[in-house]
């Protein structure tokens, strides 16, 4: 029992690992050949976990080969296009002024109903209203309104905007992100007269507190 | 490019680690082969002390070496031998020459065939 408590923490932080040195995407947006090498990975974690006769060693090897090919491939991806689009295939045009391309399509073996329900979860009821569609090689689809069709941006009514960068998050879960204080050339004893201002004597005390670009300071302190 | 580096570098030592361990059983189980041998002809010969003394030399060599493989190879691959091996003390001490013989034999395709499972072939491969 203990020696399978043991394989098994072993292999579920060799799997993490391995997942985290793959990169950040999510399920939804990986290519063929990694969800492939993912669910391979997996699988193979599993096998040696149930088995202690069969030594780790394998498990790791196998796994660590198929980190080795992942890194590779996605190494000579950025490197050669043609490789890109051999391995992750093309995207296809579905929809191209405003017309579904049937032979597409049926290339890509897509339906009516999927593409219709991809359009839907876009916020796109009507399919008049496209212009074109791409169907992307991790199987979302990507949208193109008609010019009379896209929402107004203040460029279109040619309004001036202030500049807006990323909020700075100063606190979470009681923690002071001293790295986010750095950025924005805070110290701590602002940040300390900051939540005085507000009522809370101590950074523990807060949720989290966040600063925008324009000096807003948003602080939500901890339920009592 | 610093990871796929790193990775080239893992996958190169487990090449060059899985080939010291091919050489590696090779070599030990030929040197095993090499001793049953010499006990299957002591066998034949009825002189059952130097038959005894062989196979407790083939015992401590393979205590040693499956001690070195058992993070490699299959366990019960290597508890194979390990029972073959007990067995034919058992056939040695009462003197039994047909199961001792048997026993060598059977002993001799166990290290064959851990040596055949090990080695890069198309074979093993497919």
């Amino acid at each position: 029992m203990l020696i399978t408590l043991t394989r098994t923490f072993l292999l579920y932080i060799l799997v993490v690992l391995t997942m985290r040195l793959m990169g950040k995407r999510q399920i939804a947006q990986l290519e063929p050949f990694e969800l492939v090498i993912t669910i391979i990975i997996a699988e193979l974690a599993v096998i040696p976990m149930q088995d202690p006769n069969i030594p780790l060693i394998n498990g790791i090897i196998s796994i660590t080969t198929l980190l080795f090919i992942q890194v590779t491939f996605s190494v000579l991806s950025l490197r050669s296009i043609r490789f890109r689009s051999f391995l992750d295939g093309r995207y296809s045009l579905v929809i191209a002024n405003g017309k579904i391309l049937e032979k597409e399509m049926r290339k890509a073996r897509y339906n009516l109903d999927e593409l219709l329900e991809q359009l839907r979860q876009q916020s796109v009821f009507n399919l008049s209203d496209v212009e074109f569609a791409i169907l992307e090689t991790s199987g979302e689809l990507s949208v193109l309104l008609k010019s009379q069709k896209r929402p107004v941006t203040p460029e279109d009514m040619q309004l001036e905007t202030d500049y807006e960068g990323l909020p700075l998050v100063l606190i979470m879960d009681g923690q002071v992100m001293t790295s986010e204080l750095k950025a924005g050339q805070l110290g701590e004893g602002w940040l300390r007269a900051e939540l005085e201002k507000h009522g809370i004597k101590s950074p523990s005390d807060v949720l989290i507190a966040s600063l925008n670009t324009t000096g807003d300071l948003f602080i939500q302190a901890k339920e009592p | 490019m610093k990871l796929w580096i790193v990775m080239c570098l893992i996958m190169l030592a487990i090449v060059v680690g899985g080939s010291l361990l091919e050489r590696s059983i090779l070599k030990a189980t030929d040197y095993l082969s090499h001793i049953l041998d010499s006990a299957k002809d002591a066998v034949r010969d009825n002189q059952w002390q130097v038959a005894l003394d062989l196979r407790n030399k083939v015992d401590e060599k393979w205590r040693k070496q499956q001690k070195t493989w058992s993070p490699f190879i299959h366990n019960s691959d290597l508890n194979a031998i390990t029972v073959s091996l007990t067995r034919l003390q058992s056939f040695l001490e009462s003197k039994e020459q047909a199961h001792a013989l048997a026993e060598i034999s059977q002993l001799e395709v166990l290290l064959l065939q851990l040596h055949g499972q090990e080695v890069l072939t198309l074979k093993n491969v497919f």
